[in-house]
C-alpha cells in the first residue's frame, strides 16, 4: 500500500523513510564507483550497448564538463561534492512491475479511471525512473496503434536509432552549460516520446522517478517531439527520501514542438531537502507551436531550473506558469525563458513564489525580442508571498528589446499576508493557522488548477501540511 | 513629500545617502546619452529616510542611456521610488539595471520601480531588468516595466477624430510622459520637461 | 442639399476571417438609421471599416459620399470629410487631456474643411464644451483629465456623444451607444443625441443588440444584420416584428 506524502519536515525530524516502502526492497545490481573518469563513461555506454557515436558523444561531453566553470551566479552550490556520487546505478529487476511503490496522486489517476491495480486498455503508458533506469513501463495498445513511441530514452537509442540521433542534443547541447554537459556524458533513463503528425493523446502522460541509494545521482535525459499538428501533456512528479549526504540531480529535457503541435509538461517535484536539482529544460516551437512548461517546486536544498522556449517560427505561442514553495533550509531559483525569434509570436510568464521559515525564493527570467520579430506581445507577471521576516524572496527578470514592434508588460508585487485579510477570514471564526493558509491557497491557486484533478489535490494537501505549525 | 528638487540631466556615478527622516526627490530630464555603464546608489541609511526619482530619457541619434540604478532600504520605516520612462528614436538605446534591495533590519519598507519605454524607430532597443531583493517580510514592493510602441487602439481613435497622424502619435508620446508629472509640484521644472519633449517630437520623423 | 452615403456591397475581413460579406446601405443626411443584430453578425465590424480601423481589410465594394469614395481615405481625412465614430470600448488615452484634444480635433477638421471661421481659442472652446458638458450631465471637471480616464463604461459613452456634438459631422455612427448605461443616463443621452441631431441635420447610424433602443429613438430605418450581410430592412413594420418575436426570428431564412 503507497503511504501518502509526508511532510519534509516530518521526515527531517524523524529521520523516518519508512513512507517510501519501496527503499528496502532495491538491491542494486551494479553500481558504479563514486566520481567520474573516462572509464567509468565508457563503461555506462558499454553496459548499455550504446552505438559508437553515443559513446563520442558522452566522452566529447564530458571534456566540456572539465571544461567550464560552475555558474557565477545563482544558488550556492559549493556543498556538492562532484568525487562523491555514483553516476550509475542499474537495478537487478528489469521491467518489473512495482504497484506499491506508485506515488499516491498517480494511483488516483488510475482509480478515477476506474481501474483497479491491474492495467487495462485506457491506461497510458508510464515509465518509472527507479535507480538510473527506467523498469516500470508499459504502453497501451491504442497509443502504439496511432504510431506513438513513449519509451525509455536508452530503449529509444535502440529502437530508432534515425528518428533519435536527428533530434538528440539539438536543442540543449551539451555546451550549453556546465550541467547540460555532465547530463550530457552520464545520462541513462529518462522518456522518449514522438507523437506522430496529426495524433492527440487526450490522456497525460506520466512519468516518475526517484533518487533511492545514498549518494545517487540522476541524470535523466528526456526527448519529445511533437510532430505537425499534434498534441501531447506529460506529467513529471517526482518524490525522494531522505538521506544523509547530498545528492546531485541534474537532468536534461529537450522538447521539439513542430507545426500547429501543442506541448504541455507539468512537473511537481518534491526532492528530500538535501538534493542539489540543477535542471535543464528548452523547448523549440515553430511555426504556430504551442508550448506551455507548468513547473511546481516544492523540495530539495536547491533548485535551480528555468523552463526555456524558443519561439522559432511566426505564430508560435510559449507558457510558463511556476510555483515555488521554499521552506528552512532551502532556495528554489527558478523562473522561465523565453526567446522571441519570430514575428506573431507571443508569450505568457506567470511565477508565484511563497518563502516561510528562511527559505528563499527566487524568480530569475528573460524575455528576449530580437530585431524582426514584428507584433510580439508578452507579459510577465511574478508574484512572491513572504510569511515571515527571515526568509527572503528575490525577483530579477531582464527584458531586451531589440524590435519597435512590440507590446512588452512586466509587473512584480511581493507580498506579506495582509493583517486585513487574516483578521477578516478569523473574524468567520476561523484559526489563524487555518486563515494563514486558506490565503496561501488562494495566492498559489491559479497556478494549481492547471494541474490534472489529482496533482492539485495533493499539492494543496501539501501546502496545507506545510503551513500547519508555521504560524503563531 | 516635501518637494525639494534635485533636478539632474543625466544619470550620475553617484552615491546618495539618506539621513534619518531625510527626503530628497530627484527629477531628471535627459537627453543625451553617454558611454558605458553609470552606477547611481541609493542608500537610505536613515529610519523613516524616502527618494523620490522621476526619470524622462529622450533618445535620439546613436545616443545610448546605461545605468543601474541601486536602492538600498538598510533601515525602518524607508522608501525608495524610481519611476523612468524613456522615448527612443533614431538608433537610440536604453538599459536600466535595478538593483533593488530591502535588508533584513528595513521593515515597514516600501519600495517601487518601474520602467516604461516606448520605442518609436526601426533601430531603437531597450533593455530592462528590475532587480529585487527581499530578506524581510514587512514591505511592500513593486515593480513594472514594459517596452512596446505607440498602442495601435489609441492611435487609431485619435485619428478617427480628424488630426493628423504625426500630431496624434505626437499627443501619445507627450502624453506618456504627461502621467508621471502629476507627481511633480515645480511648473517650471514641468514646463522645462513639456518643452524638451516637443523638441525631441521635432527631431522624430 | 442633403449629403449622401452609399455603401455599396462592402466585403472585409480581419487577417483570414472574412465578416462583411456584402454590405449594401443607403444614408441621407438628416435620417436616424439603427442597425440590429446578434452579436458577431458583423455590425461592430462595419462602422469600423467605415472609419478605416486599420485591423480590417476591405476586400470588394465602396463607399461613396456625395461622389467620392471614402474607403480611398485615411481615418483623419475621414473624420474631415464629416465622419464620426463613436467607439463601442472608447479608449483611456492616459496624459492626454480632453478639452485640449478636442480643441485640436476641432480646429485640424475646420482647417481641413476650408472653413472660414478662424481657429478658435482656448477660453472660448472651453466654455461651449463646458455647455455640452453640462447637458450631458458629465462633470465639467473632466475637460482637463486624461481622455476617458476614472470614466465608468457607460460615461464612457456619452463621452462619445459629447464629442460628437463638438466636431459636427455629417454622419456618425455610434457602436452599442446604449451598454452600459442605466434608464436615466440613457435617457438623457438619446435626448441629447435627438438635438444635436436635429440642429446638425445629420445622418445617424446606430447599432445595437437591445431592442430596448427603440423606445428611445425613432429611427427612419431598421436594418437587421446576420453573417456580415443585410438581412432585413424596413420602418416601423419591422419594430412590430422585433418587438413581438425578437430579432432572431428574421434569421430563419
Amino acid at each position: 500500500m503507497a503511504v501518502p506524502l509526508k511532510t519534509k519536515k516530518m521526515l527531517t525530524q524523524t529521520g523516518d523513510n519508512s513512507a517510501y516502502s519501496f527503499r528496502t526492497k532495491t538491491k542494486s545490481f551494479f553500481a558504479s564507483k563514486k566520481g567520474l573518469n573516462t572509464d567509468i563513461i565508457r563503461e555506462i555506454s558499454r553496459q548499455k550497448g550504446e552505438p559508437q557515436w553515443m559513446l563520442d558523444f558522452r566522452l566529447h561531453a564530458y571534456e566540456v564538463f572539465l571544461g567550464k566553470e560552475m555558474p557565477k551566479w545563482g544558488a550556492d552550490l559549493s556543498g556538492i561534492d562532484f568525487e562523491n556520487i555514483h553516476y550509475y546505478v542499474r537495478p537487478q529487476d528489469k521491467s518489473k512491475r512495482n504497484w506499491e511503490d506508485v506515488p499516491k496522486e498517480i494511483k488516483d489517476t488510475f482509480d478515477k479511471l476506474g481501474i483497479p491495480e491491474a492495467e487495462k486498455k485506457f491506461l497510458a503508458g508510464t515509465g518509472a525512473q527507479f535507480e538510473s533506469e527506467m523498469i516500470y513501463h508499459s504502453l497501451a495498445e491504442n497509443l502504439a496503434k496511432q504510431g506513438v513511441i513513449f519509451e525509455s530514452t536508452d530503449d529509444a537509442l535502440k529502437n530508432h536509432p534515425e528518428l533519435f540521433k536527428k533530434h538528440f542534443g539539438t536543442v540543449v547541447p551539451p555546451g550549453d552549460n556546465k550541467f547540460s554537459a555532465l547530463n550530457s556524458a552520464v545520462w541513462s533513463g529518462g522518456s522518449f516520446i514522438y507523437v506522430p503528425k496529426g495524433v492527440h493523446i487526450e490522456l497525460p502522460l506520466q512519468a516518475y522517478f526517484r533518487i533511492n541509494i545514498e549518494n545517487m545521482g540522476q541524470f535523466e535525459r528526456t526527448l519529445i517531439i511533437a510532430d505537425e499538428g499534434s498534441s501531447i501533456h506529460y506529467v513529471e512528479g517526482c518524490t525522494a527520501p531522505t538521506y544523509s549526504s547530498d545528492s546531485l540531480h541534474s537532468a536534461v529535457v529537450e522538447i521539439i514542438v513542430k507545426k500547429g503541435a501543442r506541448v504541455q509538461y507539468t512537473t511537481i517535484q518534491n526532492w528530500s531537502g538535501n538534493v542539489y536539482n540543477l535542471v535543464t529544460k528548452r523547448a523549440m516551437a515553430y511555426e504556430n507551436a504551442e508550448m506551455f512548461w507548468l513547473d511546481c517546486n516544492l523540495g530539495s536544498k536547491v533548485t535551480m531550473k528555468y523552463p526555456s522556449i524558443i519561439l522559432r517560427e511566426r505564430g508560435a505561442k510559449g507558457e510558463i506558469q511556476s510555483l515555488a514553495f521554499a521552506s528552512k533550509g532551502q532556495h528554489q531559483d527558478a523562473g522561465g525563458k523565453v526567446m522571441h525569434l519570430a514575428p506573431d509570436t507571443s508569450s505568457t510568464i506567470i511565477s508565484k513564489s511563497i518563502s516561510k521559515n528562511g527559505g528563499r525564493s527566487t524568480y530569475r527570467g528573460l524575455v528576449k525580442v530580437i530585431k524582426g520579430a514584428k507584433n510580439v506581445k508578452t507579459r510577465v507577471v511574478c508574484d512572491a508571498l513572504m510569511l515571515d521576516p527571515e526568509s527572503r524572496s528575490d525577483t530579477y527578470p531582464t527584458m531586451d528589446i531589440k524590435e519597435e514592434d512590440v507590446a512588452v508588460a512586466h509587473e512584480a508585487t511581493v507580498a506579506s499576508i495582509g493583517e486585513d485579510e487574516l483578521f477578516y477570514l478569523m473574524s468567520r471564526g476561523l484559526s489563524e493557522e487555518q486563515a494563514a493558509t486558506l490565503i496561501v491557497n488562494g495566492f498559489a491557486n491559479p497556478i494549481i488548477r492547471k494541474l490534472p484533478m489529482e496533482y492539485a489535490v495533493e499539492l494543496n494537501r501539501l501546502l496545507a501540511l506545510e503551513m500547519t505549525g508555521s504560524v503563531g | 513629500m516635501s518637494q525639494k528638487i534635485l533636478f539632474l540631466d543625466t544619470i550620475p556615478d553617484q552615491t546618495i545617502t539618506l539621513k534619518s527622516d531625510e527626503e530628497i526627490f530627484v527629477v531628471g530630464l535627459i537627453t543625451t546619452g553617454w558611454p558605458g555603464i553609470r552606477n547611481l546608489v541609493i542608500n537610505a541609511q536613515g529610519r523613516g529616510s524616502s527618494c523620490m526619482c522621476i526619470f524622462f530619457i529622450l533618445g535620439t541619434g546613436n545616443s545610448s542611456f546605461d545605468a543601474k540604478i541601486q536602492a538600498i532600504h538598510a533601515a525602518p520605516k524607508t522608501q525608495i521610488k524610481a519611476r523612468i520612462r524613456s522615448a527612443l528614436t533614431d538608433r537610440s538605446s536604453c538599459s536600466i539595471e535595478g538593483a533593488w534591495s530591502i535588508e533584513k533590519n528595513a521593515s515597514g519598507a516600501d519600495t517601487y520601480f518601474a520602467h516604461h519605454t516606448l520605442l518609436l524607430s526601426q533601430g531603437a532597443s531597450a533593455k530592462t531588468a528590475p532587480f529585487l531583493e527581499i530578506k524581510t517580510d514587512d514591505v511592500k514592493a513593486g515593480h513594472a516595466a514594459s517596452v512596446g510602441k505607440v498602442d495601435a487602439d489609441a492611435l487609431f481613435y485619435l485619428l478617427s477624430r480628424g488630426i493628423s497622424e504625426q500630431q496624434a502619435r505626437a499627443l501619445l508620446v507627450q502624453g506618456f510622459f504627461e502621467t508621471e508629472l502629476e507627481a511633480i509640484d515645480d511648473e517650471e521644472i514641468k514646463n522645462k520637461i513639456r518643452e524638451a519633449v516637443i523638441t525631441f517630437l521635432s527631431q522624430t520623423k | 442639399m442633403a449629403k449622401a452615403l452609399k455603401i455599396k456591397n462592402l466585403n472585409a475581413a480581419i487577417g483570414s476571417t472574412k465578416i462583411l460579406n456584402g454590405v449594401s446601405l443607403d444614408i441621407l443626411q438628416g435620417e436616424i438609421h439603427i442597425i440590429m443584430g446578434q452579436n458577431g453578425s458583423g455590425k461592430s465590424t462595419l462602422l469600423s471599416v467605415l472609419m478605416g480601423n486599420p485591423k480590417y481589410t476591405v476586400t470588394g465594394g465602396s463607399v461613396m459620399l456625395d461622389k467620392k469614395d471614402i474607403l480611398d481615405l485615411s481615418p483623419p481625412q475621414r473624420a474631415q470629410n464629416g465622419l464620426f465614430l463613436g467607439f463601442q470600448h472608447p479608449q483611456v488615452v492616459a496624459g492626454v487631456a480632453l478639452g485640449n484634444f478636442l480643441r485640436l480635433a476641432k480646429n485640424t477638421i475646420a482647417s481641413a474643411q476650408k472653413s472660414k471661421t478662424p481657429a478658435i481659442g482656448p477660453a472660448p472652446f472651453a466654455a461651449t464644451l463646458r455647455a455640452e458638458m453640462e447637458k450631458l450631465k458629465i462633470d465639467p471637471a473632466f475637460m482637463s483629465r486624461s481622455i476617458n480616464e476614472g470614466f465608468s463604461g457607460g460615461e464612457k459613452k456619452k463621452s462619445e456623444v459629447l464629442q460628437m456634438a463638438i466636431l459636427e459631422p455629417s454622419f456618425a455612427f455610434l457602436d452599442e451607444i446604449d451598454s452600459g448605461l442605466d434608464i436615466d443616463a440613457l435617457k438623457i443621452v438619446a435626448k441629447q443625441l435627438g438635438v444635436v441631431q436635429k440642429k446638425q441635420g445629420m445622418g445617424l447610424v446606430i447599432v445595437s443588440h437591445n431592442p430596448r433602443i427603440l423606445d428611445f429613438i425613432k429611427p427612419d430605418k431598421i436594418h437587421i444584420m446576420s453573417k456580415g450581410k443585410i438581412i432585413a430592412q424596413g420602418g416601423k413594420e419591422i419594430v412590430k416584428k422585433i418587438e413581438k418575436d425578437g430579432f432572431d426570428s428574421f434569421i430563419k431564412k
